[in-house]
């Protein structure tokens, strides 16, 4: 084993050195402040040198013998395969346990050396670096077990993809909860599973060699085959959704549109043509004969959003990261800095002309506020001014630069906190006049709504600017899906000012929104029928989830299309089964196959194409006897001895 | 009879449609030199990684010290040395690095007579492998796989691309190497002088089919070759005697196997017969594997001239 790893220690030693100082400076990118004081919680730069590295420290791992063309001077030594295949993979593990390691403690020296808010102590980055970094694992995994298929390379590189994308895609789109953040336990928890199951996988795929000419053994089969076809699934149901939300879009894009006229709800459809008027048409659409004449209101049409899965490679998001503010106080012996406050809520401040950052908090003993407190620079006057809302007790902070720390600033009156808000919000044009007197620019107010009356902070002393009534006044007419199926939703719009309720059940009705909903039902047939029936039995998803869970066929909405979906798949495993019988397949193969067809659809139907390929099934055997050489010395007693 | 150290038993083997091997049989026995020859292509490198259990036959079996050669355990890999034709060494190592990293990897590796031998060929310990000529990274291949005392050694072409000076060299450090090992080498080979001069047995590879499994002595005995001018319009002779009737400017070259003094007295009386003579090697393999039908350099010369034989 130790002449193994000596063997392979010009690349893990290069990719140690390199990855490590590429992550280090990836990590780099970002200021001390927001890697180790005040964590950000999301390092765009080492997430992408992370996967990108491992790929390829995954792919060299296992091709290194085959690039240097040793792959066969190194199998003839009376080595057992297994530890051939055991000490490369243990190379990658000594590399990306130093990338893990050496990484962050390079970043920090990098700290030290050039970063004025240096300093020793806040460890608290660590934890979020590692799990971002953690992705160069897995996807040493995926190039390590793509590089060791015994296959061509387009096999390889296409499986290397496919299991890349949809790996990462799927374990993104699971992870990412709906407050934005990351689940780090579920993302952690999927990362190190898939990169078990594949280098497992590519330690079993690195024991055979490759052979144009035979099929695969059935465990190889079992162990490479099926997680690469369980990747190109998981890039089918994306592309597929991707292409179905494309349909429901077009779709809704042609639905009429609400509008209200004369104190009636009215729709309206698209122009037929560009310069021809609007016409209002009937509830299935059809015009009735009255044009838009574009007086109406248009009234809010909140149709189901079909959430995307790619949202594209992004950086996992442990928090939401530190709230940065600047302020200033012209007044105030003209003191200037910028404030941070953590996630975790701790405070640092720093002052404009001065280096490094400082601890504040509440008081003087600068406490740290509750978790996910949220802070304002709220402008108003002649100052700008900095305001913390404490998430557990609701209290108001407001930060005294000369002290040098929070200090408690409770609404006058009795009022209690209920958001920070803005003066650019439309609703709040009714507040202009009042504020215009303070502010030449009211596009820039920060206000405090509390449970009365709006507040803006003035020189430091709250001062009420209106009362909140004044908001309710101008209510905006609501709109509420009452059934959020994306081809046929059914809409209601109140408007609380006419009094008026109106409901719509939208159907594909015109030859434009039948082709847009056939698109997305026939998209919805593709996908793999095991979704669609886990789908149909669970309840709705929310449109982040859409590409895994397909609205059109959740929460039991579309048996039939669930069932054309399982009948197209029994089809297609009907004729891999033809084929792979024709070809001369094993049973075993076969049953493989026809259950994947089953399980995942097309595109499992599609990777039997792929590794079963009519050449390694071919007929060969010549009919023996063979000619004879035609010069022969028959072996005899004495060139035996 | 006692076991082979290594045979190969009705072996087929296909690349897609094309036929490599088409029962290839014969086998090695211990002690013994073999060459297998045969011109690019005939499916002698696909016949050694069979028998390294990097290939598996279609039909047919190859067998190693008596195991299948696509199961064979690393006790059996330990008695087995392995020179390949482009003398494949990790181009990220020193002479002294590939030493060790062989010696880490052998069960028995005999250091001194590494040292030994690296010093007889001028390889120094620190020298980078890509920094050696090919004739001094065939050497140190060879090196390499003797001293795990193999008792069968594999050698894949290996003086290809060797000049005649390194070729020489190489060879002398084989047959020095083998010198009373009494390890069995089968050996692939294009230059049939080199093979003339160290192999007991020669095997004759042609599109996928032995023509030649025979000793090396037998063959000087059996095999004859005399230039023929026949009279009156005599045909040159046909049948199992009769190797090849090659066209010449007068007559015909003929290369026989066993001739009977019948055969020779009946192309006396057809013709002038030259006095017959053992071939060369080379000449025996150019006769057999030779184009069958005539190209540029099979033909007579003032036939190709359109003057046709004088």
């Amino acid at each position: 084993m130790r002449a193994l790893l000596q063997k392979d220690r010009p690349w893990r030693l290069g990719f140690l050195v390199a990855g490590a100082f590429a992550m280090a400076a990836a990590i780099g990118e970002r200021s001390f402040v927001n890697v180790f004081l005040l964590p950000s919680g999301q390092y765009e730069a080492l997430y992408f040198v992370a996967w990108i590295g491992g790929l390829l420290l995954g792919a060299v791992a296992a091709c290194y013998d085959e690039l240097l063309g040793t792959r066969e001077f190194l199998q003839q030594r009376p080595v057992p395969r297994a530890q051939l295949a055991t000490a490369r993979l243990l190379g990658c593990a000594i590399v990306l346990l130093g990338w893990l390691l050496l990484a962050p403690v390079l970043a920090w020296c990098g700290f030290a050396l050039f970063d004025v808010d240096f300093r020793i102590g806040p460890w608290r980055g660590l934890p979020g670096l590692w799990g971002t970094g953690l992705v160069s694992v897995s996807a040493a995994a995926i190039g390590c077990f793509a590089g060791a298929m015994p296959a061509p390379w387009w096999v390889r590189l296409g499986t290397a993809g496919a299991v890349f994308i949809g790996s990462f895609l799927a374990i993104d789109g699971l992870t990412f909860g709906p407050d934005r953040l990351t689940d780090a336990v579920g993302f952690v928890g999927a990362h190190v599973a898939v990169a078990a199951v594949l280098f497992w996988a590519a330690h079993v795929a690195m024991q055979v060699d490759a052979d144009a000419d035979r099929p695969w053994p059935h465990r190889l089969r079992l162990v490479v085959a099926g997680p690469a076809t369980l990747g190109l699934a998981l890039v089918g149901l994306m592309v597929f959704a991707e292409a179905e939300g494309d349909a429901v879009l077009r779709l809704h894009r042609v639905y009429p549109h609400p509008v209200l006229h004369d104190g009636r709800v009215l729709l309206v459809a698209d122009r037929p043509e560009p310069g021809q008027p609007r016409r209002v048409v009937d509830a299935v659409h059809e015009p009735v004969g009255q044009e838009f004449t574009g007086d109406e209101l248009w009234l809010p049409r909140d149709l189901p959003r079909f959430g995307s899965a790619f949202r594209g490679f992004e950086r996992p998001r442990w928090s939401s990261g530190s709230q940065f503010s600047w302020f200033g106080s012209f007044e105030a012996r003209g003191i200037t800095g910028q404030i941070l406050l953590g996630d975790d809520g701790e405070v640092w401040w720093s002052r404009v002309g001065r280096h490094g950052m400082q601890r504040t908090g509440r008081g003087e003993g600068h406490e740290r506020f509750a978790p996910r407190s949220s802070m304002r620079r709220l402008d108003c006057g002649k100052s700008t001014g900095v305001v913390v809302h404490d998430a557990d007790t609701g209290a108001l902070w407001r930060f005294d630069a000369e002290r040098a720390c929070f200090v408690p600033a409770p609404l006058p009156g009795g009022d209690r906190f209920v958001r920070f808000t803005t003066g650019g919000d439309r609703r709040l044009t009714v507040l202009d006049a009042a504020l215009r007197a303070r502010s030449e620019d009211t596009n820039q107010l920060d206000l405090v709504e509390g449970e009365h009356t709006l507040h803006a902070l003035v020189d430091g002393v709250w001062q009420p600017v209106a009362p909140v009534s004044a908001l309710l006044q101008q209510t905006w007419p609501r709109s509420e899906l009452l059934d959020a199926d994306p081809l046929a939703p059914v809409l209601e719009i109140r408007t609380a000012a006419d009094g008026i309720t109106w409901r719509h059940e939208f159907a594909p009705h015109t030859i434009w929104e039948r082709v847009h909903a056939g698109a997305a039902l026939l998209w919805s047939l593709w996908r793999a029928p095991i979704v669609q029936v886990a789908a149909h039995t669970a309840g709705g998803a929310a449109p982040e989830q859409a590409w895994f869970v397909d609205p059109l066929v959740s929460a039991g909405r579309r048996t039939w299309l669930v069932l054309t979906g399982v009948g197209l798949a029994v089809l297609l495993a009907w004729r891999v089964r033809r084929r792979l019988r024709a070809l001369g397949a094993p049973v075993a193969a076969l049953r493989f196959w026809i259950g994947a067809v089953l399980l995942l659809g097309p595109t499992a139907a599609i990777a039997s194409l792929v590794f079963e390929r009519p050449r390694a099934y071919a007929r060969r055997a010549l009919a023996e006897p063979f000619a004879a050489p035609r010069i022969l010395t028959p072996v005899t007693e004495e060139e035996v001895a | 009879m006692s076991p082979a150290i290594l045979e190969f038993d009705r072996v087929q083997r296909w690349f897609g449609p094309h036929r490599v091997l088409q029962g290839l049989s014969f086998r090695v026995q211990p002690g013994q030199v073999y060459a297998l020859l045969g011109r690019n292509g005939t499916g002698k490198t696909t016949a050694l990684r069979i028998l390294l259990g990097f290939l598996a036959p279609h039909a047919g079996v190859a067998r190693v010290f008596g195991r299948d050669s696509t199961q064979l355990l690393p006790e059996h890999r330990a008695r087995i040395g392995y020179v390949g034709e482009d003398h494949r060494l990790y181009p990220t190592m020193t002479v002294d690095g590939a030493v060790a990293f062989e010696a880490g990897t052998r069960p028995s590796f005999r250091r001194a007579f590494v040292e030994r031998a690296l010093q007889r060929c001028g390889l120094r310990g620190p020298h980078r492998i890509p920094r050696l000529s090919r004739g001094q990274r065939a050497q140190l291949s060879l090196v390499l796989a003797v001293a795990s005392n193999p008792q069968l050694l594999v050698c894949d072409d290996p003086a290809l691309g060797l000049d005649a000076v390194m070729r020489r060299e190489f060879l002398d450090a084989l047959i020095d190497l083998l010198a009373d090992t009494g390890v069995s080498v089968l050996l692939s080979s294009h230059f049939l002088g080199d093979v003339e001069r160290i192999a007991d047995r020669i095997g004759i590879l042609h599109e996928g089919t032995l023509l030649v499994d025979a000793l090396l002595d037998d063959i000087k005995h059996r095999v004859l070759r005399c230039e023929w001018s026949p009279r009156n319009g005599a045909v040159p002779p046909s049948g199992p005697e009769v190797l090849r009737a090659a066209a010449r400017r007068r007559g015909h070259q003929l290369t026989l196997l066993d001739a009977s003094p019948g055969l020779l007295a009946d192309l006396r009386s057809t013709g002038d017969l030259s006095e017959p003579a053992a071939p060369t090697l080379e000449d025996l393999f150019l006769d057999l594997t030779g184009p069958e039908r005539p190209g540029l350099l099979s033909e007579p010369f003032d036939a190709l001239l359109g003057e046709g034989p004088r």
